[in-house]
């Protein structure tokens, strides 16, 4: 599986890349959204792993440019803050609805939902 | 001169100072200057004498009455008496302190004791009665008062007793008897002591060498002793109890209980507290949750990558279990508020009124109409600490949406459940006149962290409220309207009658719509 990881703390992105690897997924760390936009329309990754809250644009912008781009594209949000919840109604009201982690993710249980 | 005559002094004798007529004399003088108006009649009820007391007390000179019947001193509805009064003294009966009631010159009763002899002449035939007539109006007055205080007393909600200055209790009211257990005849006569726990005996020396200078004691709050050996917090107000001539005799106490009050205090503080532990957690627990996703990341990884080490192994294991119950503990933080303690029978209206109490200056501040409409037996089962939490949170929602005024309406009904009459139990309805609830935000509204009061708001509030009452099995409803006019909101919760804890796992999973932050951690 293709796999996009953003996150601004590049400690929980890489790693969390190396994990997926580890799976056997091709995994990617970007540290913007924008980054995430631009690789993902060039690697057409089977998902997106996004934090919420980054500096620049955010995790639920990031996840609406690249639904659009790539609507087969699975997308996992992640985040450890309460201002998520707010942007993620926001989002909701617009008719985005995305799949939400709270941070610390299990690793084992972040694989096995990779696997559904 | 006005004065005393009896019915033979107009035999004029001439003055020679024989002893018969001493004593004469002497007791006329005596009758003359009795404090108790001394009259006599004939056995026709024609008034034959009038001493000076008699006067001050009908307003009649002797001149004015001597000569008259008896009758014009007796109030109209009571004319009967005299017939009866004179056909006892015939039979040479004595009539001893009859209270009755008499005409005073100028129409006002007087309430009077009488006691009427009959007068017999020298041969022991009865010619006619003496009286003695006492006014008892003052007296009555006071009786009346002391029975007035003693009914204000006996009906006072405080517990009112008094002591003499030995600390032996003298008087015990009913609401004395309701508080201590003690039964008015058991306590008095007894030292106070009986009711003052062991370790407080000293404070009663204190007290009473108080009392003994004149002083006061307001509002002392102390501990003391039921009869069953259980201690009750109360607030003491004792005074000292003066004699006519102002010397402290013993104690007048007024016994509050606030053992209740002091529990409601207590539970407030707490719920503050938590409120605050809540608000701290939220912060905090943000600023962990990526450091912490981090190491748990590092720690899989470094697990994975080791090689035939199973000492490491067995550390990394350790390590990543430790790591599991940070994550677990920071989840559990944010759901802040769980009650440890065993269902307990609890009145809801009750709890409701405690709990309002705490708002009363907001209400007032705030301008804040209280309508209440309570049914009786509102009883339920249930964590007495996280109810009242929960109505809590929306009674200050309710305050919150009112900064300019309007009205709080509580309803508290006996009710089934909303999805079939299985369940009996008490629905509770919250409802204010308050801007209301956006519709844009009504489906927002129980998830953890959201909040629109962006200075005063956890976001915990409500969906700490739905976590509670869907742990005892109950269900909460929102109404509301926003806009111009009857804008407000009403929250509505059903709690069932008796506590079977629900899904231990309050922290709102909406499976359809993964907005919630809360799969993926470690369970």
């Amino acid at each position: 599986m293709k796999i996009i990881v953003v996150d601004d703390e590049p400690i929980i992105a890489d790693t969390l890349v190396n994990i997926l690897e580890g799976e056997g997924h091709d995994a990617l760390a970007v540290s913007h959204g924008e980054s995430a936009i631009k690789w993902a329309k060039m690697v057409l990754p089977d998902a997106v792993i996004s934090d919420v809250i980054m500096p620049g644009m955010n995790g639920i912008e990031t996840a609406k440019a690249i639904m659009q781009a790539l609507p087969n594209c699975r997308i996992i949000l992640f985040s450890g803050q309460t201002a998520s919840v707010d942007m993620l109604a926001k989002a909701r009201a617009e008719g985005y609805s995305f799949e939400v982690l709270a941070k610390p993710i299990n690793p084992e249980k972040l694989l096995e939902k990779l696997k559904n | 001169m006005s004065s005393f005559s009896p019915t033979n002094a107009t035999d004029t004798v001439a003055a020679s100072s024989s002893e018969a007529e001493k004593a004469q004399r002497r007791l006329a003088a005596i009758i003359e200057s009795s404090e108790d108006a001394i009259a006599s009649k004939d056995l026709n009820g024609i008034i034959t004498s009038w001493n000076k007391s008699a006067e001050r007390l009908f307003g009649y000179t002797a001149e004015e009455i001597i000569g008259q019947p008896v009758t014009l001193i007796i109030p109209q509805e009571l004319q009967d008496d005299e017939p009866r009064i004179l056909g006892k003294i015939r039979a040479g009966e004595r009539i001893e302190h009859f209270q009755t009631v008499r005409l005073h010159k100028n129409g006002q009763l007087i309430d009077v004791s009488l006691t009427v002899s009959p007068i017999r002449d020298d041969k022991g035939k009865i010619v006619g009665a003496a009286k003695i007539v006492r006014d008892i109006t003052r007296q009555k007055k006071l009786e009346e008062a002391a029975l007035r205080l003693a009914a204000i007393v006996e009906s006072s909600d405080d517990a009112i007793a008094s002591k003499d200055l030995n600390g032996i209790i003298t008087s015990w009211n009913r609401s004395a008897e309701k508080l201590f257990g003690y039964k008015a005849d058991e306590i008095i006569g007894k030292p106070v002591t009986t009711i003052i726990p062991p370790e407080l005996h000293h404070d009663e020396n204190t007290i009473l060498s108080k009392i003994r200078r004149g002083e006061k004691i307001d509002h002392f709050e102390t501990l003391r002793l039921h009869k069953n050996g259980e201690r009750i917090e109360v607030s003491l107000t004792i005074s000292p109890i003066k004699d006519d001539n102002g010397n402290v005799i013993g104690a007048a106490k007024i016994i509050r209980n606030i053992t209740e009050t002091n529990k409601i205090e207590r539970a407030l503080r707490t719920t503050e507290k938590l409120a605050a532990a809540g608000r701290m957690a939220a912060t905090v627990a943000h600023e962990i949750n990526n450091p912490l996703e981090a190491v748990t990341n590092l720690v899989y990884l470094a697990k994975r990558d080791l090689s035939k080490n199973d000492k490491v192994a067995g550390y990394l294991e350790l390590a990543s279990r430790e790591l599991d119950r940070v994550a677990h503990i920071t989840r559990q933080t944010l759901g802040f508020y769980r009650d440890t303690s065993s269902p307990v029978l609890l009145n809801v209206t009750e709890t409701l009124d405690d709990l309002l109490l705490l708002y009363e200056k907001r209400f007032e501040s705030r301008n804040i109409k209280l309508i209440k409409q309570y049914d009786k037996d509102t009883e339920i089962t249930a964590l007495a600490g996280e109810i009242r939490q929960a109505f809590s949170n929306l009674v200050t929602n309710a305050i919150d949406a009112m900064p300019d005024g309007g009205t709080l309406v509580l309803r508290v009904a006996k009710s089934h459940e909303w999805s079939g009459a299985q369940h009996r139990g008490v629905r509770v309805t919250i409802l204010d006149t308050g801007s209301g609830i956006e519709a844009k935000h009504k489906k927002s509204i129980f998830q953890p962290f959201f909040t629109t009061k962006s200075d005063v708001g956890t976001g915990l509030g409500l969906w700490i409220t739905r976590g509670i009452i869907e742990k005892h099995r109950g269900a909460i409803r929102m109404k509301s309207r926003a806009g111009q006019h009857d804008h407000g909101t009403a929250f509505s919760i059903f709690l069932p009658t008796e506590y079977a804890a629900g899904n231990p796992d309050t922290s709102s999973t909406e499976g359809k719509h993964s907005t919630l932050i809360s799969a993926g951690g470690p369970a």
